[in-house]
């Protein structure tokens, strides 16, 4: 009690609240402070005596705001961990009763994303950097089916079975809830996981927990796209917030897309094994011909830079495709406007007991890796958007080689919340 | 007299930061802002307190307890004489104090508690509350129970208390140990759960099967207090 009040009276912790309150999914001053700080270190040169006088705590600071009309940790940039959490619902839960889980764990959310320990936190210390944690929640069909089984968006179910490459295991498929964790700081993970866990322990259980990584933050220039553990760039022709690119995407803000509510989007979560020891097999020509892009910026094989587009229709002097007919960039490539996707995606690395050997092709054990990525992807409607670039990649990719999609799920993403309100509350209203 | 506060943050010293920094926060419409708007009034409520972030654990029957910081806005001691709510006929004011031989205890507060003028009243668990000693319904983590406090001059001051659940905070009271005089009385709180202390034997542990609600022992959970 005492920590909470002083908190808020230290001169540190209001200004991370007050930019709290005003931004709406937002990154704020802390980030801000963090870049201007990181520039400081490299006019540095090096010179140790002038890092040490810009050594401050940069990420203590760093908030993105909760409340808006959009949730964070979607458009905003993504921190260094990312842990997806899917909850079953227990039995019998009513309306009422899903009202009251959304709404602690929105109080929760939204103390922790800006630094404060929430109400009955008993490690309030473990709450105090933010470190552009993130909290985004979303709904599987149960919780339309209890509050609002109107609202259900049609595309609100799992995708269609891949058959030439799943292998799912009911372990990392569907759920009713889903929380989006994302924090620069593994310790600041942890402790929101547990408190947003222990409040939702009378409303139900989690049935799978994906912990992702990506870098550290400050060993990437701001912008800079993601590599994955097979080394390739993953992320090129994101949809940006510097133009309309985001909204229409993410937000359904094109003709031809609809949002299921102002504000709302989707999520698909797909957990894809990579088998690192049969990558290994491929030489570095081979490994670009696979994807059609450079493995060292991830230029098309058809450019210089990663930006440049891709030529698809470019052909070596003997006539043949620069990038092939089963290059991931052009199987990917959208057929229409409406084929587009925010990739947010997290590594996984996991500890691997007796590791030695040589995993097999198409084995998602052995070796001494058990790797991959936690592929996801935002899109105001999955079946007009994702489902057509994934049948495609399912018939013909060729990563799908190296590659086995283990898990499947989809989630309706709803708006944010304004400070008096809830996520998801717009259900509720009569 | 009653005065109805429902906001979570209200605390004298949070308002006066908000206030300083309301040149900066011009037209941000944050809570902190609509804090400072109902809370504006705090020094003419009727009680001269304010509160800042209570909240109750939450029970299917039987007691618990609310915590949270009064602060004394007058210039005069308040005393908190008592404090009631809906969900339960009898309340109590608790403090924790150490008995003779070390242990710590849990009795009620004669004369109620005095705030001097500035100081706050911190009720947190393994120290002082209010405790909710019969429940008629179930508290359940996301609703809001309403707690009433009375002062020494007979004026009240109602608020709005968020529920959660919560393991800790296990104040399984028992009325029938006390001794004619205020004293040290039978207990059984405050114990983190597996901490196996010798003065936890009064403490009825039936109730860890319904702990998954975050409650205390229930053999027939009350229907909720919030429909």
């Amino acid at each position: 009690m005492t920590n909470r009040k002083d908190d808020r009276t230290s001169a540190g912790r209001l200004f991370t609240r007050r930019n709290a309150l005003i931004g709406g999914a937002t990154v704020t001053a802390g980030a801000v402070a963090a870049g201007g700080i990181n520039a400081v270190r490299r006019d540095g040169g090096g010179n140790p005596q002038v890092e040490e006088a810009g050594a401050t705590a940069p990420l203590a600071d760093a908030v993105v705001g909760f409340h808006g009309d959009r949730q964070a940790g979607i458009t905003t940039p993504a921190p260094a961990y990312g842990n997806f959490i899917a909850v079953g619902l227990r039995a019998g839960l009513d309306r009422t009763d899903v009202r009251r889980m959304l709404k602690v764990l929105t109080a929760d959310a939204a103390d922790l994303t800006s630094g404060l320990p929430p109400i009955a936190d008993q490690e309030p210390e473990l709450a105090e950097i933010p470190a552009n944690l993130t909290v985004t929640v979303g709904f599987g069909e149960r919780v339309f089916d209890i509050v609002d089984p109107a609202a259900k968006p049609e595309w609100l179910k799992p995708l269609p079975a891949f058959e030439q490459i799943d292998q799912l295991r009911e372990e990392y498929n569907g759920g009713d809830l889903v929380l989006q964790i994302c924090s620069d700081d593994r310790m600041t993970l942890a402790h929101a996981q547990r408190v947003l866990l222990k409040g939702l322990r009378s409303f139900g259980e989690a049935k799978w927990v994906q912990e992702g990584f990506r870098n550290a933050s400050g060993s990437l220039k701001k912008g800079t796209t993601m590599r994955n553990l097979f080394g390739q760039v993953d992320g090129t022709i994101n949809p940006t917030t510097e133009d309309s690119s985001m909204d229409e995407v993410v937000y359904g803000d094109l003709e031809g897309l609809e949002p299921w509510a102002p504000g709302g989007t989707s999520l698909v979560i797909r957990r894809i094994h990579m088998n690192l020891d049969t990558w290994d097999e491929a030489d570095p020509p081979g490994r670009e011909d696979a994807v059609g892009r450079r493995i060292s910026n991830g230029a098309p094989l058809t450019g210089q830079r990663e930006e440049d587009p891709a030529d698809l229709s470019a052909t070596t002097p003997l006539g043949f495709p620069v990038i092939g007919d089963y290059a991931h960039i052009r199987r990917a490539t959208a057929t229409t406007p409406e084929e587009r996707i925010l990739r947010r995606p997290y590594n996984y690395d996991l500890p691997v007991s007796a590791a030695g050997g040589l995993a097999v092709k198409d084995s998602t054990s052995g070796g001494v890796s058990d790797s991959g990525l936690i592929f996801a992807s935002y899109q105001a409607d999955p079946v007009r958007q994702f489902l057509p670039i994934q049948q495609r990649l399912a018939e013909l990719d060729m990563l799908n080689m190296w590659t086995v999609p283990i898990g499947s799920a989809v989630f309706a993403i709803p708006p944010g919340c304004s400070p008096g309100g809830f996520v998801g509350d717009l259900l509720f209203e009569d | 007299m009653t005065a109805f506060v429902s906001a979570r943050r209200l605390s004298a010293a949070t308002l006066a930061l908000t206030a300083a920094l309301t040149l900066a926060a011009c037209g941000s419409a944050g809570e902190e802002q609509e804090s400072a708007g109902s809370n504006a009034p705090a020094s003419s409520d009727p009680t001269g307190l304010s509160v800042s972030d209570p909240w109750v654990k939450s029970a299917d029957s039987g007691m618990t307890a609310a915590f949270g910081t009064l602060t004394n806005d007058t210039d005069h001691t308040v005393t908190i004489e008592s404090v009631s709510s809906e969900a339960s006929p009898e309340m109590q004011l608790h403090e924790t104090v150490m008995d003779d031989s070390g242990v710590s205890t849990m009795r009620e507060k004669s004369g109620g508690f005095a705030i001097e003028p500035g100081a706050s009243l911190t009720l947190e668990p393994g120290g002082d509350h209010f405790m909710f000693m019969g429940l008629t319904c179930s508290l359940m983590a996301g609703d809001d129970a309403e707690v009433t406090v009375t002062t020494d001059d007979g004026s009240q001051l109602s608020f709005e208390a968020p529920i959660r659940d919560y393991q800790a905070a296990q104040e399984n009271y028992d009325p029938s140990a006390e001794e004619p005089e205020a004293g040290a009385m039978d207990h059984s709180e405050h114990d983190m759960d597996g901490m196996d202390h010798s003065q936890m034997e009064g403490m009825d542990h039936s109730d860890m099967e319904g702990m998954d609600r975050g409650g205390e022992a229930s053999a027939t959970p009350l229907p909720s207090c919030g429909q």
